[in-house]
Formats: C-alpha cells, sequence, structure tokens
C-alpha cells in the first residue's frame, strides 16, 4: 500500500493510493489505484480486493480509511 | 526574566525561550553547579541583559512533532525582574494531518509447499502538509507533498498446502 499526499490550498488534499501484490522477485502481479480528492474533515474509505492469476491465486483483502484533519 | 509557556491553556514542558543571547527551558533540570531546578511546570526563568528585543518561545508537540512558536517584542528593565508569559498558537487552518490506517487479509497459496497468510492491521507514518515554505525561496515546495505506506507484510501464519 502506498499514499501520496499533495496540499491544497482549499484544505482538501489529493490523494494517489496504489495497493499491489507482489511475488518474491518485487514483480508486480496485481494491481489497484485511484486518485481522489478528500476535503477537511471528511475521511473516506476504500475497499480493495487484489487476486493473482493462475489456479492458486494469492489474495489480499484490503479496508482502509484516508482522514484529512487540521493539525492540532 | 521568568514566566510561563503555555498551548491551549496548558502549561507545556520543554519549550524552548529565546530573548537576545540567552535562552532557556521550561521546567528545565538543575545543571551541575547551576541554579535550583524549576519544579513548576510551563515555568522558565533567566538572565537576559537589559533591553528591547524580540522573544521567542518554541515547543516541539511530542504527540504530532509539529514545531509551535511564538515571539512577542519584550522590554526587560536594568537589574529587575520581568514576568513574560507566552501563549504558543496552534498551526493555521492551513496545516493538515493526513492518515491512512486499515486492515489486510491476505492469503498466498501455494501448489506445494506451505501456504501463509496474515491479517495485519496497519497504520501508515501520519503525514504533516501545509504551505511551510517561503514564496520564491528554494524551499517554496516544502510541505507541499508527502507519502506513506506499508511495508511488505511477512507472514503471520502458516499452514500446509
Amino acid at each position: 500500500m502506498n499514499v501520496n499526499a499533495e496540499w491544497q490550498s482549499d484544505f482538501s488534499v489529493k490523494i494517489s493510493w496504489t495497493a499491489a501484490i507482489f511475488d518474491g522477485d518485487d514483480q508486480k502481479l496485481s494491481s489497484s489505484k485511484e486518485n481522489v480528492f478528500i476535503p477537511a474533515n471528511a475521511p473516506q474509505g476504500w475497499i480493495v480486493d487484489l487476486a493473482t492469476g493462475g489456479p492458486w491465486p494469492d489474495r489480499a483483502h484490503i479496508e482502509f480509511t484516508i482522514a484529512n484533519n487540521q493539525q492540532p | 526574566m521568568e514566566g510561563i509557556v503555555t498551548f491551549l491553556g496548558k502549561p507545556v514542558n520543554g519549550a524552548r525561550v529565546t530573548v537576545c543571547c540567552d535562552s532557556a527551558t521550561t521546567r528545565d533540570q538543575a545543571l551541575l553547579g547551576g541554579p535550583a531546578p524549576i519544579t513548576q511546570d510551563g515555568v522558565y526563568r533567566m538572565l537576559p541583559p537589559a533591553g528591547n528585543y524580540l522573544a521567542r518561545a518554541q515547543w516541539e508537540d511530542p504527540d504530532t512533532g509539529v514545531m509551535m512558536n511564538v515571539a512577542q517584542p519584550v522590554s526587560l528593565p536594568f537589574m529587575a525582574l520581568a514576568r513574560v508569559d507566552f501563549d504558543l498558537q496552534p498551526p493555521p487552518a492551513s496545516d493538515r494531518l493526513v492518515t491512512v490506517s486499515g486492515h489486510m487479509d491476505i492469503v498466498s497459496l501455494v501448489a506445494f509447499g506451505h501456504d501463509w497468510w496474515g491479517h495485519p492491521e496497519w497504520t501508515a507514518t501520519p503525514m504533516h502538509l501545509g504551505p511551510y515554505g517561503r514564496p520564491g525561496t528554494p524551499d517554496e515546495e516544502l510541505g507541499l507533498r508527502d507519502s506513506a505506506g506499508t511495508a511488505k507484510p511477512s507472514a503471520t501464519t502458516a499452514a500446509s498446502g
């Protein structure tokens, strides 16, 4: 899971996240990604399901939340 | 010169107060051969020379890692105690804290050998974003971008495949 965040002047943040399954040789077998703007104080959640190919696929079920709050 | 450093109305320890060529830390430990230790929360004492200065207090919030500071002009009389309190200001609303957390269910199947799976809860390193840089300078982009992620999980449980 990798998340890139970029500050925006309207207090939102631009998020680019990537979820991926890699094999032992760092070869990406399956991935999902999205670019989204998250407003202030309005967390968003995602559910991602990944699976590799083949008769015995590796699988990942990922649930995550990204929140953008004011620094305390 | 002495006073108290507060943040959101509460005294903070470990804040650094700087005036002219002198500095002190709130509730500092006594140095060998130095003055008695300060035991009151948020209190500092120092002996800067008399004069007019811009005094500054800085404190890094240990919970967030965010450095807060406040500066104010002070007029220090000769051979007299001056009381100067500092009220640290929180970061502006434009400073954002981006947090990412979640849960994974992962399984790796193999035809021969051992399958493995994991169910990690994870929280990425918090990202502190803000327009920290000064426009028109090389640090103009400071704080505008950050990234966080998870390490590739290791097997937490294994079973025969």
